[in-house]
Protein backbone atom coordinates (compact mmCIF):
# COMPACT_ATOMS: atom_id res chain seq x y z
CA UNK A 1 0.00 0.00 0.00
CA UNK A 2 1.37 3.35 -0.72
CA UNK A 3 2.81 5.59 2.02
CA UNK A 4 0.52 7.82 1.36
CA UNK A 5 -2.91 5.87 1.69
CA UNK A 6 -2.01 4.37 4.92
CA UNK A 7 -0.80 7.87 6.20
CA UNK A 8 -4.87 8.52 4.83
CA UNK A 9 -6.21 5.24 6.99
CA UNK A 10 -4.35 6.60 9.70
CA UNK A 11 -5.68 9.74 10.16
CA UNK A 12 -9.16 8.20 9.11
CA UNK A 13 -8.52 5.81 11.70
CA UNK A 14 -7.62 8.60 14.35
CA UNK A 15 -10.45 10.88 14.02
CA UNK A 16 -13.06 8.00 14.16
CA UNK A 17 -11.35 6.53 17.57
CA UNK A 18 -10.40 9.82 19.40
CA UNK A 19 -13.86 11.04 19.97
CA UNK A 20 -15.10 7.60 20.51
CA UNK A 21 -12.53 7.19 23.22
CA UNK A 22 -12.93 10.70 24.48
CA UNK A 23 -16.79 10.10 24.74
CA UNK A 24 -17.87 11.07 28.53
CA UNK A 25 -14.54 12.73 29.55
CA UNK A 26 -15.78 15.58 31.70
CA UNK A 27 -12.66 17.40 33.50
CA UNK A 28 -15.12 19.61 35.27
CA UNK A 29 -17.30 16.89 36.77
CA UNK A 30 -14.42 14.76 37.19
CA UNK A 31 -13.20 17.75 39.92
CA UNK A 32 -16.34 18.70 41.33
CA UNK A 33 -17.42 14.96 42.16
CA UNK A 34 -13.97 14.70 43.65
CA UNK A 35 -14.89 17.97 45.67
CA UNK A 36 -17.92 16.13 47.19
CA UNK A 37 -15.97 13.16 47.55
CA UNK A 38 -13.43 14.40 49.63
CA UNK A 39 -15.83 17.03 51.74
CA UNK A 40 -18.47 14.08 52.28
CA UNK A 41 -14.96 12.04 53.74
CA UNK A 42 -13.42 14.84 55.95
CA UNK A 43 -16.55 16.86 56.77
CA UNK A 44 -14.34 18.87 59.30
CA UNK A 45 -11.69 19.72 56.72
CA UNK A 46 -12.63 22.93 55.04
CA UNK A 47 -12.21 23.24 51.22
CA UNK A 48 -8.97 25.34 51.11
CA UNK A 49 -7.46 23.46 54.07
CA UNK A 50 -6.58 20.32 51.64
CA UNK A 51 -3.64 21.88 50.25
CA UNK A 52 -1.92 20.85 53.80
CA UNK A 53 -2.55 17.53 53.11
CA UNK A 54 -2.02 15.66 55.89
CA UNK A 55 -1.38 18.50 58.08
CA UNK A 56 -5.40 19.14 57.54
CA UNK A 57 -5.82 16.26 59.01
CA UNK A 58 -3.93 15.26 61.40
CA UNK A 59 -3.90 17.68 64.92
CA UNK A 60 -0.27 16.08 66.21
CA UNK A 61 1.55 16.51 62.50
CA UNK A 62 -0.24 20.01 62.15
CA UNK A 63 1.75 21.50 65.06
CA UNK A 64 4.84 19.90 64.47
CA UNK A 65 4.51 21.78 60.70
CA UNK A 66 3.18 25.53 62.19
CA UNK A 67 6.37 25.14 64.67
CA UNK A 68 8.49 24.46 61.74
CA UNK A 69 7.42 27.41 59.19
CA UNK A 70 8.71 29.32 61.86
CA UNK A 71 12.72 29.06 59.78
CA UNK A 72 11.33 27.19 56.90
CA UNK A 73 14.16 25.16 55.90
CA UNK A 74 13.45 26.28 52.44
CA UNK A 75 13.76 29.87 52.27
CA UNK A 76 17.38 29.68 51.80
CA UNK A 77 16.57 27.69 48.31
CA UNK A 78 13.71 30.36 47.42
CA UNK A 79 16.46 33.30 48.06
CA UNK A 80 18.80 31.21 45.28
CA UNK A 81 15.96 30.60 43.12
CA UNK A 82 15.31 34.72 43.27
CA UNK A 83 18.66 35.39 42.55
CA UNK A 84 19.13 32.75 39.90
CA UNK A 85 15.44 34.11 37.95
CA UNK A 86 16.88 37.72 38.18
CA UNK A 87 20.41 36.93 36.83
CA UNK A 88 20.98 37.40 32.96
CA UNK A 89 21.93 34.51 30.92
CA UNK A 90 25.26 35.05 28.69
CA UNK A 91 22.76 37.14 26.23
CA UNK A 92 22.05 39.87 28.67
CA UNK A 93 17.89 38.27 28.55
CA UNK A 94 16.39 36.83 32.51
CA UNK A 95 13.98 34.40 32.90
CA UNK A 96 11.03 36.90 32.93
CA UNK A 97 11.40 37.44 28.92
CA UNK A 98 10.12 34.19 28.20
CA UNK A 99 7.09 34.43 30.99
CA UNK A 100 3.48 36.09 30.81
CA UNK A 101 3.71 38.95 33.65
CA UNK A 102 7.45 38.27 34.06
CA UNK A 103 6.91 35.14 35.53
CA UNK A 104 5.47 36.99 38.70
CA UNK A 105 2.82 35.08 40.15
CA UNK A 106 1.88 32.77 37.06
CA UNK A 107 2.59 29.27 39.03
CA UNK A 108 -1.57 28.97 39.26
CA UNK A 109 -1.94 28.55 35.44
CA UNK A 110 0.83 25.64 35.07
CA UNK A 111 0.53 23.55 33.86
CA UNK A 112 -1.27 24.47 30.28
CA UNK A 113 -2.12 22.65 27.33
CA UNK A 114 0.04 24.02 24.31
CA UNK A 115 -2.41 23.83 21.64
CA UNK A 116 -0.34 24.21 18.80
CA UNK A 117 2.95 21.67 20.26
CA UNK A 118 -0.09 19.70 21.75
CA UNK A 119 1.61 18.89 24.55
CA UNK A 120 1.68 19.97 28.25
CA UNK A 121 3.74 22.03 29.66
CA UNK A 122 4.58 22.23 33.14
CA UNK A 123 6.42 25.18 35.06
CA UNK A 124 9.52 23.70 35.32
CA UNK A 125 9.38 22.72 31.52
CA UNK A 126 9.29 25.67 30.67
CA UNK A 127 11.90 27.11 32.60
CA UNK A 128 14.02 24.82 30.81
CA UNK A 129 13.01 25.58 27.33
CA UNK A 130 13.36 29.66 28.46
CA UNK A 131 17.03 28.21 29.23
CA UNK A 132 17.67 26.82 25.75
CA UNK A 133 15.89 29.59 23.88
CA UNK A 134 18.81 31.62 25.56
CA UNK A 135 21.43 29.77 24.63
CA UNK A 136 21.59 27.94 28.06
CA UNK A 137 21.83 24.44 29.00
CA UNK A 138 18.73 23.08 30.74
CA UNK A 139 18.93 22.33 34.61
CA UNK A 140 18.14 18.74 35.64
CA UNK A 141 14.61 18.50 36.43
CA UNK A 142 14.07 16.43 40.15
CA UNK A 143 15.94 18.79 42.28
CA UNK A 144 18.56 21.61 42.27
CA UNK A 145 18.34 24.92 40.69
CA UNK A 146 15.28 23.86 38.90
CA UNK A 147 13.58 23.31 42.23
CA UNK A 148 14.72 26.28 43.69
CA UNK A 149 13.69 28.60 40.48
CA UNK A 150 10.34 26.99 40.70
CA UNK A 151 9.60 27.15 44.19
CA UNK A 152 10.57 31.24 43.82
CA UNK A 153 8.14 31.55 40.97
CA UNK A 154 5.75 29.52 42.82
CA UNK A 155 6.43 32.06 45.74
CA UNK A 156 5.22 35.05 44.04
CA UNK A 157 1.70 33.28 43.49
CA UNK A 158 0.85 32.60 47.52
CA UNK A 159 -2.52 32.23 48.04
CA UNK A 160 -3.76 32.58 44.01
CA UNK A 161 -6.07 30.15 43.17
CA UNK A 162 -5.33 27.22 40.23
CA UNK A 163 -6.85 27.89 37.03
CA UNK A 164 -5.70 24.99 34.89
CA UNK A 165 -7.62 25.24 31.81
CA UNK A 166 -8.21 22.55 29.56
CA UNK A 167 -9.27 23.87 25.79
CA UNK A 168 -11.37 22.95 23.30
CA UNK A 169 -9.43 20.36 21.69
CA UNK A 170 -9.60 16.30 21.50
CA UNK A 171 -5.63 16.24 22.00
CA UNK A 172 -6.15 18.36 25.54
CA UNK A 173 -8.99 16.07 26.72
CA UNK A 174 -6.95 13.36 25.73
CA UNK A 175 -3.91 14.38 28.01
CA UNK A 176 -5.85 15.23 30.78
CA UNK A 177 -7.44 11.62 30.16
CA UNK A 178 -4.27 9.77 29.91
CA UNK A 179 -3.06 11.15 33.50
CA UNK A 180 -6.32 10.73 34.50
CA UNK A 181 -5.92 7.21 33.75
CA UNK A 182 -2.42 7.42 35.24
CA UNK A 183 -3.26 7.85 38.69
CA UNK A 184 -6.14 5.52 38.48
CA UNK A 185 -4.22 2.62 37.06
CA UNK A 186 -2.73 -0.13 39.72
CA UNK A 187 1.40 -0.71 39.03
CA UNK A 188 3.80 -2.20 40.41
CA UNK A 189 4.50 -5.30 42.17
CA UNK A 190 2.74 -4.21 45.29
CA UNK A 191 -0.27 -3.53 42.63
CA UNK A 192 -1.07 0.11 44.11
CA UNK A 193 -2.51 3.18 41.79
CA UNK A 194 -2.05 6.40 43.03
CA UNK A 195 -5.77 6.43 43.84
CA UNK A 196 -4.97 3.27 46.26
CA UNK A 197 -3.51 5.73 48.83
CA UNK A 198 -4.91 9.49 48.04
CA UNK A 199 -8.32 8.63 47.15
CA UNK A 200 -9.36 5.46 48.83
CA UNK A 201 -7.50 6.04 52.07
CA UNK A 202 -6.02 9.70 52.84
CA UNK A 203 -6.14 9.63 56.50
CA UNK A 204 -4.90 6.60 57.09
CA UNK A 205 -1.30 5.45 58.41
CA UNK A 206 0.87 3.30 55.53
CA UNK A 207 3.86 2.46 57.81
CA UNK A 208 5.20 5.58 59.10
CA UNK A 209 3.05 7.72 56.54
CA UNK A 210 0.26 9.73 57.21
CA UNK A 211 -1.38 9.39 53.52
CA UNK A 212 -2.52 12.87 51.91
CA UNK A 213 -5.79 13.06 50.28
CA UNK A 214 -5.52 13.77 46.24
CA UNK A 215 -7.11 17.44 46.20
CA UNK A 216 -4.38 19.88 46.72
CA UNK A 217 -1.55 17.66 46.16
CA UNK A 218 0.36 19.61 43.91
CA UNK A 219 -0.48 23.08 45.20
CA UNK A 220 2.77 23.10 47.49
CA UNK A 221 5.17 21.75 45.44
CA UNK A 222 7.88 22.47 44.88
CA UNK A 223 8.86 20.94 48.36
CA UNK A 224 10.91 20.59 51.13
CA UNK A 225 11.13 16.94 52.22
CA UNK A 226 12.68 15.59 55.59
CA UNK A 227 13.64 12.49 54.11
CA UNK A 228 15.27 14.47 51.14
CA UNK A 229 16.60 17.05 53.47
CA UNK A 230 16.20 19.49 50.54
CA UNK A 231 13.53 20.91 47.79
CA UNK A 232 12.12 18.65 45.10
CA UNK A 233 9.96 18.94 42.21
CA UNK A 234 6.57 17.04 42.28
CA UNK A 235 7.79 14.62 39.19
CA UNK A 236 10.57 13.90 41.59
CA UNK A 237 7.65 13.02 44.18
CA UNK A 238 5.69 10.91 41.46
CA UNK A 239 8.96 8.88 40.62
CA UNK A 240 9.34 7.67 44.82
CA UNK A 241 5.63 6.93 44.43
CA UNK A 242 5.97 4.74 41.74
CA UNK A 243 9.37 3.21 43.46
CA UNK A 244 7.65 2.82 46.64
CA UNK A 245 4.92 0.21 45.00
CA UNK A 246 7.96 -1.68 42.91
CA UNK A 247 7.14 0.16 39.36
CA UNK A 248 9.85 1.38 37.63
CA UNK A 249 9.41 5.54 37.77
CA UNK A 250 9.51 6.95 34.51
CA UNK A 251 11.79 10.41 34.01
CA UNK A 252 10.09 13.62 35.11
CA UNK A 253 8.70 15.56 31.98
CA UNK A 254 8.11 12.51 30.61
CA UNK A 255 4.78 12.35 28.59
CA UNK A 256 2.87 10.28 30.86
CA UNK A 257 4.03 12.84 34.36
CA UNK A 258 3.08 16.27 32.32
CA UNK A 259 -0.40 14.94 31.82
CA UNK A 260 -0.63 13.16 35.66
CA UNK A 261 0.49 16.27 36.57
CA UNK A 262 -2.13 18.06 34.26
CA UNK A 263 -5.09 16.11 35.62
CA UNK A 264 -4.23 16.53 39.54
CA UNK A 265 -3.55 20.16 39.01
CA UNK A 266 -6.80 20.75 37.45
CA UNK A 267 -9.00 18.40 40.24
CA UNK A 268 -7.13 21.53 42.42
CA UNK A 269 -9.04 24.71 40.21
CA UNK A 270 -9.86 26.61 42.82
CA UNK A 271 -7.75 26.01 45.97
CA UNK A 272 -4.71 28.40 46.95
CA UNK A 273 -1.07 27.96 45.59
CA UNK A 274 0.81 27.24 48.89
CA UNK A 275 4.32 26.32 47.58
CA UNK A 276 7.12 25.74 48.25
CA UNK A 277 6.13 23.81 51.57
CA UNK A 278 7.63 21.28 53.65
CA UNK A 279 6.62 17.77 54.56
CA UNK A 280 8.24 14.41 55.98
CA UNK B 1 41.83 -51.53 28.60
CA UNK B 2 44.28 -48.22 28.22
CA UNK B 3 41.98 -47.34 25.58
CA UNK B 4 38.83 -47.42 27.36
CA UNK B 5 40.75 -45.51 30.69
CA UNK B 6 41.35 -43.03 28.09
CA UNK B 7 37.71 -42.64 26.46
CA UNK B 8 36.45 -42.14 29.92
CA UNK B 9 38.55 -39.63 31.46
CA UNK B 10 37.84 -37.80 28.15
CA UNK B 11 33.72 -37.89 28.35
CA UNK B 12 34.31 -36.87 32.08
CA UNK B 13 36.73 -33.94 31.44
CA UNK B 14 33.80 -32.78 28.66
CA UNK B 15 30.50 -33.53 30.68
CA UNK B 16 30.78 -30.20 32.64
CA UNK B 17 31.97 -28.90 29.70
CA UNK B 18 29.34 -29.36 27.70
CA UNK B 19 26.51 -29.07 30.66
CA UNK B 20 28.08 -25.44 30.62
CA UNK B 21 27.21 -24.96 27.10
CA UNK B 22 23.84 -25.61 27.15
CA UNK B 23 23.76 -23.86 30.40
CA UNK B 24 24.35 -20.90 28.37
CA UNK B 25 22.06 -21.51 25.57
CA UNK B 26 19.32 -21.82 27.95
CA UNK B 27 20.09 -18.69 29.64
CA UNK B 28 20.22 -16.79 26.97
CA UNK B 29 17.29 -17.89 25.34
CA UNK B 30 14.63 -17.54 28.62
CA UNK B 31 16.83 -13.94 29.37
CA UNK B 32 16.01 -12.44 25.42
CA UNK B 33 12.39 -13.78 26.55
CA UNK B 34 12.29 -12.06 29.54
CA UNK B 35 13.38 -9.20 28.63
CA UNK B 36 10.84 -8.60 25.50
CA UNK B 37 8.45 -9.35 28.00
CA UNK B 38 9.59 -6.71 30.48
CA UNK B 39 9.59 -4.55 27.49
CA UNK B 40 6.10 -5.47 26.45
CA UNK B 41 4.98 -4.03 30.01
CA UNK B 42 5.65 -0.53 28.53
CA UNK B 43 4.83 1.72 31.31
CA UNK B 44 3.69 -0.35 33.77
CA UNK B 45 7.16 -2.50 34.26
CA UNK B 46 8.16 -3.80 37.59
CA UNK B 47 11.59 -2.61 39.62
CA UNK B 48 11.76 -6.22 40.68
CA UNK B 49 11.97 -7.31 37.32
CA UNK B 50 14.40 -5.15 35.68
CA UNK B 51 16.99 -5.84 39.39
CA UNK B 52 16.58 -9.72 38.42
CA UNK B 53 17.44 -9.53 35.35
CA UNK B 54 20.55 -7.06 36.07
CA UNK B 55 21.54 -9.58 38.41
CA UNK B 56 20.98 -12.41 36.02
CA UNK B 57 22.79 -10.81 33.73
CA UNK B 58 25.98 -10.28 35.79
CA UNK B 59 26.02 -13.90 36.96
CA UNK B 60 26.36 -14.10 33.32
CA UNK B 61 28.73 -12.37 32.57
CA UNK B 62 30.64 -14.42 35.85
CA UNK B 63 30.27 -17.52 33.70
CA UNK B 64 27.60 -18.64 36.88
CA UNK B 65 24.97 -19.77 33.63
CA UNK B 66 22.42 -22.08 36.41
CA UNK B 67 22.31 -19.04 38.97
CA UNK B 68 21.85 -16.63 35.71
CA UNK B 69 19.33 -19.04 34.35
CA UNK B 70 17.78 -19.16 37.65
CA UNK B 71 17.60 -15.54 37.77
CA UNK B 72 15.84 -15.22 34.64
CA UNK B 73 13.49 -17.17 35.14
CA UNK B 74 12.35 -15.23 37.56
CA UNK B 75 12.45 -11.88 35.90
CA UNK B 76 10.30 -13.67 32.97
CA UNK B 77 7.82 -14.43 35.58
CA UNK B 78 7.61 -11.13 37.42
CA UNK B 79 7.66 -9.66 33.69
CA UNK B 80 4.54 -11.70 32.65
CA UNK B 81 2.60 -10.59 35.80
CA UNK B 82 3.73 -7.13 34.93
CA UNK B 83 2.05 -7.79 31.19
CA UNK B 84 -1.25 -9.44 32.82
CA UNK B 85 -1.78 -6.12 34.78
CA UNK B 86 -0.89 -3.34 32.18
CA UNK B 87 -3.87 -5.51 30.22
CA UNK B 88 -6.12 -5.56 33.24
CA UNK B 89 -5.45 -2.10 34.36
CA UNK B 90 -6.45 -0.94 30.72
CA UNK B 91 -10.12 -2.53 30.92
CA UNK B 92 -10.77 -2.21 34.57
CA UNK B 93 -9.00 1.44 35.89
CA UNK B 94 -12.44 3.23 35.21
CA UNK B 95 -14.33 1.14 37.55
CA UNK B 96 -12.39 3.15 40.57
CA UNK B 97 -12.37 6.22 39.17
CA UNK B 98 -13.95 9.26 40.56
CA UNK B 99 -16.45 10.49 37.72
CA UNK B 100 -16.01 7.23 36.07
Amino acid sequence: MPRAAKTILVIIGAVLVIPSVLAGVNPEADRKAAVEYFKQMFPKVPLKEFVNGQYALDADRRAQWQSLQDFPPYEFAVAEGKEMFETPFANGKTYASCFENGGIGIRQNYPYFDEDKKEVITLELAINQCREANGEKPLKYKKGDIASISAYMASTSDGKPFNIRIPDDPAALAAYQNGKKFYYSRRGQLNFSCASCHVKNPGKWIRADLLSPALGQPSNFPVHRSKWGELGTLHRRFAGCNKNVRAKPLPAQSTEYRDLEYFLTYMSNGLPVVGPSTRP
Amino acid sequence: MKTILMLGLSLSLLAPLSAQAGAKEDFQKIYSEAKSTHDEAGNFKWTTTASRLSAARSAADDGKYEKAKELAKQALQLAKESVAQRKNQAKVWQNAAIGG
